[in-house]
């Protein structure tokens, strides 16, 4: 288990804040010296975003477990880093389809789409009662609750 | 009225008839959850996961994406297929982040409305205020925007004027929501996104029917090319990280899907909810992708001649399947509207009745919440009716807000708000007020030509409200860190 404390979620947010800046960076100097590029670069900075992101919501009692961050929290990341790859490389380009699809959009159909649902909900089903909510944590979390007042 | 592409038959218009009874008759029978001023505007700790991963779907897939999405595939190809590919994972992604903690905050305070949540957690009554005010007007412009695309699928469906097939379809939707709101619109989106699943089937079996799944038609047709079959598309390539993004985190910054992660009833209900919403999300997907290159195709091919107006690419497709087919994709269309609105006309009157009165210091009393919210529906709908039917200019402007106006004002308070102990009041409030000011400002100086970002001007407003958030969180201690509410703690560690 990987501990994820205040001082890891600090980092975590203030990395997010950096990678959303230079989305927002990407996207318009990208656009204005029409840079695919640069854009390409700011789509891996997105893929780098859901990772942080993913970390800190799987987190369970301040600990993440390594086969979690492995599947599904970085695959994501990875998955969608691949997808992007693919449309950037074959942007605009006639080439031979794959399975009925320009690569394209079967990268994008195939790495983003089933790749994401593989990695989020996938997971999400699969690990649920053992990472997700476990019934241990929240009989804790109820207990708690229920030894003080309603919150107002 | 507009051309008539679909030919009304005792088919369809019996369908429709059909399913309105059956929603209004769905509404009225969840009046029984609709007792107090939490099941009224929230449905809070009510419903299975079934129930609300079928409603979470229908209320999240609107007529923007049973139309308006079409449109634009016929249009500009793949590009916008991002928003729609990027939103039905998104889903489980969300419930991954911050699905226990929303669902927690039911048993840690009585939540009715989603600025309850913030409220409590930020221990202030101006963050509440301005979230109510982002949601308020958010909402209004989210349904007015649905308003012009009711009524062109009615005068298509039913083959009556547009005006009375606002009439019909907004009427409808009132019958069962002053009768037992939010609660009401969960039940009857459960049934509506039923009816959606349906329409996919008959989607999927008219699109391979049609085209035979040949893209190659597309890419070699002169009027068209590789671009619209490659996987980013005719619009400019800066687009596809708004559209992915945006629709990927944002779908967890939807009320469409916040406010239903705590109406689960128990814990364990956040299971079926989380998957089955992002899979009938991607199931329903399928329209926007399949009936937009079935339209391409048939253009690209010579089938048909090409159209001007995109929202027609939904009907062009439509017109060309068989009688039955037609009937199960028109009541899916209509579905995907009615079951978005009736959720908006309770988040507004919520907003209104509960938080924004109550931020202001005249808490509306718990007894006389239901009453006043059933007024404010009345309100909110005709507004909205008389806003986008007639609104010009305002409407355009309105249109664009929506999905990104959600996002940047809810992702700081709940998802940053639930996930960082340091998350303070005042980062949240200087979050939130950029970000009401910046989704206003922004839309008005593209509309008046003054000054125009050279990417979706949503995507700046989300990531200025989240940097904001951080920045003065980090020097800034307002129920945050040490001073966070003891009550809250438990959260944390969940």
């Amino acid at each position: 288990m990987i501990p994820v404390e205040d001082k890891a979620r600090d980092f975590l947010m203030v990395l997010a804040a950096l990678l959303w800046a230079f989305i927002v960076y990407a996207s318009w100097q990208g656009a204005l010296s029409k840079s695919n590029q640069l854009i390409y670069f700011g789509l891996l900075a997105c893929a780098a975003l859901v990772v942080v992101y993913y970390v800190m919501g799987a987190v369970v009692n301040q600990k993440i477990s390594t086969a979690v961050l492995i599947w599904p929290v970085l695959l994501n990341g990875v998955t969608q880093a691949i997808a992007f790859t693919i449309i950037y490389m074959t942007k605009g380009e006639k080439l031979d389809f794959i399975l009925g699809m320009h690569p394209g959009f079967f990268g994008a159909m195939v790495f983003f789409w089933l790749g994401n649902f593989l990695t989020s909900t996938l997971s999400y089903v699969v690990l649920f009662n053992k990472s997700v909510v476990p019934d241990d944590e929240w009989s804790a979390f109820m207990k708690e609750v229920a030894a003080q007042e309603k919150l107002h | 009225m507009d051309e008539q592409l679909i030919q009304p038959s005792p088919l369809i218009i019996g369908y429709t008839i059909a399913f309105m009874l059956v929603s209004i008759g769905i509404g009225w029978y969840a009046n029984r959850y609709a007792k107090t001023a939490e099941g009224f505007f929230g449905g809070t700790k009510m419903f299975g996961g079934l129930v609300i991963g079928l409603a979470s779907m229908a209320a999240v897939m609107s007529a923007f994406g049973f139309i308006g999405g079409p449109g634009l595939v016929y249009k500009f190809g793949f590009t916008s297929i991002w928003m729609t590919i990027a939103c039905g994972p998104g889903f489980a992604y969300g419930y991954w982040v911050i699905g226990k903690r929303m669902r927690a905050m039911a048993e840690v305070t009585d939540v009715a409305t989603l600025p309850d949540i913030a409220r409590v957690r930020f221990q202030s009554q101006a963050a509440r205020g301005i979230l109510a005010i982002g949601l308020f007007l958010a909402a209004i412009a989210y349904l007015s925007s649905q308003v012009k695309g009711g009524a062109k699928l009615m005068n298509q469906m039913l083959g009556v004027t547009e005006e009375w097939g606002v009439a019909i379809m907004f009427g409808t939707t009132l019958a069962y929501m002053l009768v037992s709101g939010m609660s009401g619109s969960i039940l009857t989106d459960a049934f509506q996104g039923l009816v959606m699943l349906i329409g996919v089937l008959g989607v999927i079996f008219a699109f391979f029917a049609m085209t035979g799944g040949d893209f190659s038609a597309i890419m070699n047709a002169p009027n068209f090319g590789p671009s619209f079959v490659d996987g980013a598309g005719v619009m400019p390539f800066q687009l596809v990280i708004t559209f992915a993004m945006v629709f990927f985190i944002g779908v967890m910054g939807q009320p469409t899907m916040l406010a239903k992660m705590y109406a689960v009833k128990s814990h364990k209900d956040l299971k079926l909810a989380g998957w089955l919403g992002g899979v009938a999300y991607g199931a329903t997907s399928l329209v926007w992708i399949l009936v937009g290159y079935g339209a391409v195709y048939l253009v690209a091919t010579g089938a048909v001649p090409a159209i001007k107006d995109l929202d027609k690419a939904a009907f062009l497709f439509v017109s060309k399947t068989g009688g039955v087919m037609q009937a199960l994709i028109m009541a899916a269309l209509l579905a995907a509207i009615v079951s978005t609105a009736s959720f908006f006309i309770s988040l507004a009157s919520g907003a209104i009745t509960r938080d924004l009165a109550g931020a202001l210091g005249h808490e509306v009393d718990h007894d006389k919440q239901i009453v006043v919210g059933r007024y404010l529906q009345v309100v909110v709908m005709l507004l909205c009716i008389g806003f986008g039917y007639w609104g010009g200019r305002a409407v355009a402007i309105l249109g664009t807000l929506g999905w990104g106006f959600f996002a940047s004002v809810t992702l700081p308070t709940f998802m940053m708000g639930l996930l960082w102990k340091r998350c303070s009041r005042e980062g949240v409030i200087t979050g939130l007020t950029f970000a009401v000011i910046a989704n206003i400002a922004l839309p008005l100086l593209e509309n008046f030509k003054i000054y125009k970002l050279p990417y979706p001007y949503y995507l700046f407003t989300i990531a200025g409200a989240i940097i904001l958030t951080t920045v003065v969180s980090l020097f800034t201690t307002g129920a945050a860190g040490e001073n966070l509410p003891k009550e809250m703690k438990p959260v944390f560690k969940l």
